[in-house]
C-alpha cells in the first residue's frame, strides 16, 4: 500500500462539525490536563460514543498500570451515562505493546462502534499505524493518555480535557449537576483553524446531548442557601391564595 | 557428570553397553542405602536393583552411584509420552518406568501389531533409549510381558492365559506385602492363580481387600473385569497429522505444513457439522520431545483463513530444534456450528451488532495478547457497589444488560470505581452530610457541592464473613471541578466498632 499523509485520507472540510470527527472519524487523542482529569475523559469518550451513535459494539482497551492509578471503568456508571454496557467488550493489556496490538486489531476491525484505549504513551510510529488501520476500516479511535503526554502526532486531533465545575442540578442547588468539561483542541487536522480553542462542554445523557456552554453560564452560581423558615422565592406581599376544587 | 536416563519402559535403568564404568542409582530406604537402577556394567558384576549399596561397593569397588531424582524422572518420561502421541492418542503412565499406548484402531497405520512394535523399538533405538516392548489384550498383560517376557512378545485374546501363565506373580502390579505372602503360600507364578479356589485364598489372606486386591489385577490382567485407561492428555475430538518426508528446519515449512493441515481439519468439522473452540498444533522434534502451539476461539469456529490467522502470530519463536518429523493439528471443545444469517434490525439496514465478527476480532486479540484477556461486564443483582457487576472471560455472547434491576441502576454510580475503596482524611467533618475538607492522595480537597446520603446497609443475607457497616455514599463535587463518590463506613453510634471512616469508592465524570 502507498503511504499517503494521514490528512488526505479525510479532507479538511469546513462543514465538520463540532466536535470535530471524535467519535466519528479517524483517530483522536484525548490528554488530562492534570493529573486527576482522567474521570473527565472517560466520560468526554463515553459522550462521543453516545453522539455518534454509531452501530455495532465499542472495544475499550486498558492497560494495567492505569487501571490501578485511576481506577476501572464500571458497567453502572457508564449505564447511568447512557451507554449499554452489554455492548462493551473489554481487553486487560498488560504492556504498553500488548495495549497498542489490541488497539490495531480493533482498528483494522469493521463493524465497530468505536476503540478506546487508555494507554500510557505512544510514539509517533505507533500512532502512524493506528491512523492507516482506522483510514482503512473506518473504525474511530479514542486513545485517553495521562498528562504527561505531549509532543508531535500522527493522530486527527488532540484534546486536553480537564473537568470543571458543574452547573447546579435542577432539584437540587447544592448538588452537582449534569458532567461537565474543559476541552482545549490543541492540534486538529479536520479543523486546523480551530486548534487552540477552549471549549466548555457539558453533556445531558439523556437526549443525548454534547453541548458546548457559554463561558458566562457555564460559570458556577452561588449555592443558594435553603432556609425552610424564610424561603426566599415568597414575594413581599404575601403568597396568593388560589381557590381550587 | 550427566546421568544415564533411567527411564525406558521396564528397562530397570539400563544404559549402552558401551560405558565402561558401573554406575548405579541410589535411594535411602529402611536398611540404608539401596541400588534402584544400575546399568548394563553393574548388572554383569551381579549388582541388581534392591541390593544394598555397601554390598553393590563391595562387589564392585569402583562404582559410581547417584542418588535416584524420581520427580525428575517423572517428568522427562511424561515429557516420553507425550512425544508418544505420535502412535495412537491415548498414552498413561504406568507407575515410574512404564508407558501404556492404547494401540486399538492405531496398529494397521504402522503395518500391523508387529510393525508398530518395530516402529517404536526403532525410534527408541535411534534415541539412544533402551525399552523393552510388549503387546497385548489387556493393559494389566501388556504391563506383566514388559516387564518379566522377552522383547517384542505379542500376545492375542485366545493366547492370553496361557502366554501369563509362566510369568511371575509380581507382573501383576501388586503390593510388596501382598507378593510377600504369595510367596509364602508357594505362588510364585501367574498361572498357579488360575485354578486357585477363591474363597480359600481369602481365607488365607489377613484382610479381605488384600486378596480382592490380588483377584482384580488377575482378573484385569486376563479381561475378565475391565480396566479403564487414564490417559495424560485427553484425547482430541478431530485430529490430522501430516508427516515430514524430511524434517522440517523452518518456520516455513511449519507454515506450509500449516496450511495443508488447517483446511483438511476445517473439512472434517465441517462433515459432522462442528465447530472447535480450541486448536493445538503440535511438533514432533526429532529429539523426542513436542512443542505445541494452542489458540483458543471464543465461540466455535471452523473458518479455515480466521484459524490459520490465529496461529500466523504465534510460530515465530517456536524453536524446530534438530528438525520436525510429524506435525500434528487437534481440535477439541467442540460444538455444534449453524449458519445464522444476521437480522436486518430495527431499521432494516442491517446495522446491527455483528457478534459473530466480533468473536472473530476477540480470537484475535487473544491470539496475540495471550489467554483471558478479552473480558465482558455481567451484571449482578447486588447493592454492593463492589458486587454489582462481575467481570468474565467473553465467550462468545455478549451479556444482556436490559433486564438489570432498576432499582440498582437508577442511583448515580461513578464511571470509575476502586476496586478497594481509599481511605480519606477528613478535615472538617460535619455530623449528618460529607466532610467539608478532605484529603485524599495527599491533596486537600474543598467541597463545593454535595448530593445525598445514598445508604447502602450490609447484605447480612450472604454467608459470613459478612461485610461490616452500612455506608453512606455522597457525590461531592471539589472546587477544581473534579467529582468524588465517597462514603462514610458505619454510622456514627451505631455500635460496632470506633467512630466510622471516610474513602473514596469512585469518580464521577
Amino acid at each position: 500500500m502507498i503511504s499517503r499523509p494521514a490528512s488526505d485520507a479525510i479532507p479538511a472540510r469546513a462543514d465538520t462539525p463540532f466536535p470535530y470527527g471524535l467519535g466519528r472519524v479517524g483517530v483522536h487523542e484525548m490528554v488530562e490536563a492534570g493529573f486527576g482529569d482522567f474521570p473527565a475523559l472517560t466520560g468526554l469518550a463515553v459522550a462521543a460514543l453516545r453522539t455518534a451513535d454509531r452501530p455495532g459494539a465499542c472495544l475499550w482497551v486498558r492497560q494495567a498500570a492505569l487501571a490501578s492509578e485511576h481506577g476501572r471503568i464500571s458497567a453502572r456508571g457508564l449505564a447511568a451515562l447512557g451507554l449499554d454496557p452489554g455492548r462493551l467488550l473489554l481487553v486487560d493489556a498488560g504492556k504498553r505493546m500488548d495495549a497498542l496490538r489490541a488497539v490495531e486489531e480493533g482498528a483494522r476491525a469493521r463493524g465497530l462502534a468505536a476503540v478506546v484505549a487508555e494507554i500510557d504513551e505512544a510514539d509517533f510510529t505507533a500512532l502512524r499505524r493506528l491512523c492507516l488501520a482506522s483510514d482503512e476500516s473506518g473504525t474511530p479511535l479514542m486513545l485517553i493518555f495521562p498528562y504527561t503526554r505531549s509532543g508531535a502526532t500522527a493522530a486527527q486531533g488532540r484534546w486536553r480535557v480537564s473537568a470543571r465545575a458543574s452547573n447546579p442540578h435542577s432539584h437540587d442547588a447544592r448538588a452537582p449537576g449534569r458532567p461537565a468539561w474543559r476541552a482545549i483542541l490543541e492540534k486538529s487536522r479536520l479543523q486546523p483553524g480551530m486548534a487552540g480553542h477552549v471549549f466548555d462542554l457539558e453533556f445531558d445523557h439523556e437526549t443525548p446531548c454534547l453541548r458546548l456552554v457559554s463561558g458566562l453560564a457555564a460559570r458556577p452560581s452561588a449555592p443558594q442557601p435553603r432556609r425552610l423558615d424564610a424561603p426566599a422565592s415568597i414575594p413581599a406581599g404575601g403568597v396568593r391564595w388560589r381557590h381550587t376544587g | 557428570m550427566r546421568r544415564p536416563p533411567s527411564l525406558p519402559a521396564g528397562s530397570g535403568g539400563g544404559t549402552r553397553d558401551d560405558e565402561a564404568l558401573a554406575f548405579v542409582l541410589t535411594e535411602a530406604g529402611v536398611t540404608g542405602l539401596c541400588v534402584v537402577a544400575a546399568n548394563a556394567v553393574a548388572r554383569r558384576a551381579g549388582v541388581a536393583p534392591g541390593l544394598r549399596f555397601a554390598d553393590a561397593r563391595a562387589r564392585v569397588p569402583d562404582i559410581v552411584a547417584e542418588p535416584v531424582d524420581r520427580a525428575a524422572d517423572t517428568q522427562a518420561l511424561a515429557a516420553l509420552a507425550l512425544w508418544m502421541e505420535r502412535w495412537s492418542p491415548a498414552i498413561a503412565l504406568v507407575g515410574p518406568d512404564a508407558v501404556l499406548i492404547d494401540a486399538t484402531g492405531c496398529a494397521h497405520l504402522f503395518g500391523g501389531e508387529a510393525g508398530m512394535l518395530d516402529d517404536i523399538a526403532a525410534m527408541m533405538a535411534r534415541a539412544g533409549l533402551t525399552c523393552r516392548l510388549a503387546m497385548a489384550p489387556t493393559p494389566g498383560a501388556a504391563i506383566a510381558l514388559a516387564r518379566h517376557a522377552q522383547d517384542r512378545t505379542r500376545l492375542d485374546m485366545a493366547g492370553l492365559a496361557g502366554g501369563l501363565s509362566g510369568l511371575p506373580v509380581a507382573g501383576l502390579r501388586l503390593s510388596d506385602a501382598a507378593l510377600t505372602l504369595l510367596r509364602r503360600f508357594g505362588l510364585t507364578r501367574i498361572g498357579q492363580l488360575y485354578g486357585i479356589d477363591r474363597k480359600a485364598l481369602a481365607r488365607r489372606f489377613h484382610a479381605r481387600t488384600a486378596c480382592d486386591a490380588v483377584l482384580l489385577r488377575l482378573d484385569q490382567a486376563l479381561g475378565q473385569r475391565p480396566e479403564p485407561l487414564d490417559p495424560l492428555r485427553p484425547p482430541p475430538d478431530h485430529a490430522v497429522r501430516l508427516p515430514c518426508p524430511e524434517p522440517l528446519l523452518h518456520a516455513d515449512g511449519i507454515c506450509a505444513g500449516l496450511d495443508l493441515l488447517v483446511p483438511a481439519l476445517c473439512e472434517r468439522l465441517d462433515t459432522h457439522g462442528e465447530g472447535a473452540r480450541r486448536f493445538r498444533l503440535a511438533l514432533f522434534r526429532s529429539d523426542q520431545s513436542v512443542r505445541d502451539v494452542v489458540v483458543g476461539a471464543a465461540r466455535a469456529v471452523r473458518d479455515p483463513d480466521h484459524v490459520r490467522r490465529l496461529f500466523r502470530d504465534r510460530l515465530d519463536g517456536l524453536d524446530p530444534g534438530f528438525g520436525i518429523e510429524l506435525i500434528e493439528l487437534e481440535a477439541s471443545r467442540t460444538g455444534p456450528v449453524r449458519a445464522v444469517a444476521r437480522d436486518l434490525g430495527p431499521d432494516f439496514r442491517g446495522e446491527t451488532l455483528d457478534e459473530g465478527a466480533l468473536s472473530i476480532l476477540a480470537d484475535r486479540i487473544t491470539a496475540r495478547l495471550g489467554d483471558r484477556v478479552v473480558k465482558i461486564l455481567r451484571p449482578v443483582e447486588s447493592h454492593a457497589p463492589e458486587r454489582a457487576e462481575a467481570m468474565a472471560v467473553y465467550d462468545g455472547t455478549l451479556p444482556d444488560w436490559g433486564g438489570a434491576p432498576a432499582c440498582v441502576s437508577r442511583a448515580p454510580r461513578p464511571v470509575r470505581l476502586f476496586d478497594c475503596p481509599e481511605r480519606l482524611d477528613v478535615i472538617a467533618q460535619l455530623p449528618d452530610g460529607p466532610p467539608a475538607h478532605f484529603v485524599w492522595r495527599r491533596m486537600a480537597h474543598r467541597v463545593v457541592r454535595a448530593d445525598g446520603p445514598e445508604r447502602i446497609a450490609p447484605e447480612w443475607w450472604r454467608p459470613p464473613p459478612r461485610p461490616g457497616r452500612a455506608r453512606d455514599y455522597y457525590r461531592v463535587e471539589d472546587e477544581a471541578g473534579r467529582r468524588y463518590w465517597i462514603f462514610r463506613d458505619g454510622l456514627y453510634d451505631d455500635g460496632r466498632g470506633g467512630p466510622p471512616a471516610w474513602f473514596v469508592h469512585g469518580l464521577f465524570p
